[in-house]
């Protein structure tokens, strides 16, 4: 994963010193840097509730893709959504980072953290390459 | 590129469109005024003041204490309903707009198939997606449709793309003051519901873990989809009727 290119590209310490340097910008870089390694600390909660949100979204936007150009119909469709969004995102928080639930509010508070804006993006980004391709 | 293709794309950009058209009137009447920029830094300032003060305070704190604290509530409620008040502007013009130029959409896209759907929405959904369109077949989409699918993705992405990330609209004390200025009129639903919920919860003491708190209000996403749906499209839905053979 990118997360071991990360590792080698950034220094290992001297955050700090990365903040300085290059102001927001660096920062935005550790974020992701954090979120693609395993286990990472998070003192601020909503970073990680930012990080889980994004994701949300990226995911919606590669399933549609995927769903639209194959193309995969009806609600089997959407269920099988339902289930990669919310199962991928638990692996992730619950066995990638490894965090305590219950400091978010529980599964379900982290679960739906961006899932039905996620879900609308996924449902415009299918429609749009189903018409596309299928119906051009 | 077919017709149907490129009125899909169109939609997209006329939902990108307005959200910006929204977020810029919004910024022309009440972000850069300086009441709204002193009443917005006063209500993070004491939001977090007041979380600090809730979460050192034990069981066994003086009333002193607990008084201080209702007080900073109070003070604090009292700056959400002026930043609410100071909103008002902007909401009407937005309302206003939006109004004329869903009307104009309406009329443009009136009887045309804009996309297909790869999926027969539920039967109660199909009064959107088949609106003033000919015929049953009901994988055909309307222009409402569409709208409203871009708009709840758009919207909300440039909320949290605008407030750092979804920062902002977690913290309970802090979450009313950014619905309100950040998120328009598509949200309203959420944000009265959410004031009244403040001002019923400042009554009683608040729990330690604010995301405890936070579980107790209604999520911002689904609620934001119906209020948007009856409070920015009811006069649009309202007219118009589905054409018959």
């Amino acid at each position: 994963m990118s997360g071991a290119r990360r590792k080698e590209e950034s220094p290992p310490s001297h955050p700090q010193q990365h903040l300085v340097a290059n102001g927001g910008g660096a920062l935005r870089v550790s974020v992701w840097g954090k979120a693609l390694r395993s286990d990472s600390a998070w003192e601020d909660k909503d970073e990680f509730l930012d990080v889980i949100y994004w994701f949300r979204q990226i995911i919606a936007v590669i399933l549609g893709v995927i769903w639209g150009v194959v193309p995969l119909k009806g609600f089997v469709g959407i269920a099988i959504f339902c289930l990669i969004n919310a199962g991928v995102l638990y692996l992730y928080f619950s066995s990638f980072q490894q965090i305590d639930e219950e400091e978010y509010g529980g599964t379900w508070e982290l679960t739906k953290e961006g899932f039905m804006t996620s879900f609308a993006l996924f449902l415009v980004v299918w429609i749009i390459f189903y018409t596309a391709i299928h119906y051009d | 590129m077919s017709t149907m293709f490129a009125d899909t794309v169109l939609i997209v950009f006329i939902s990108v469109c307005t959200a910006l058209l929204a977020e810029g009137i919004t910024w022309v009447l009440v972000y850069r005024t300086e009441k709204y920029k002193r009443l917005k830094a006063e209500v993070e300032k004491q939001s977090k003041k007041l979380e600090k003060k809730k979460e050192t305070i034990t069981e066994s704190a003086g009333r002193q204490q607990k008084k201080k604290i209702e007080r900073q509530e109070e003070k604090l409620k009292n700056n959400n309903r002026d930043l609410s008040m100071v909103r008002m502007k902007s909401m009407f013009a937005i309302g206003f707009c939006f109004t004329a130029l869903m009307g104009m959409f309406n009329s443009i896209f009136d009887g045309r198939v804009v996309a297909k759907l790869p999926f027969i929405p539920l039967s109660y959904i199909q009064g959107l997606s088949h609106r003033n369109l000919l015929g049953e077949d009901y994988t055909d989409c309307s222009f409402i449709f569409l709208y409203i699918l871009c708009t709840m993705s758009i919207r909300q992405i440039s909320v949290a793309s605008s407030s750092g990330g979804a920062l902002g609209l977690r913290n309970p004390y802090t979450r009313s003051a950014e619905e309100m200025t950040l998120v328009p009129t598509s949200s309203r639903g959420v944000r009265m519901g959410l004031m009244k919920w403040f001002n019923k919860r400042m009554k009683a003491p608040l729990p330690q873990n604010k995301y405890i708190l936070m579980a107790q209000t209604d999520s911002l996403p689904p609620s934001t989809a119906g209020s948007f749906i009856t409070s920015d499209l009811c006069p649009i839905l309202c007219k118009g009727t589905r054409h018959t053979n």
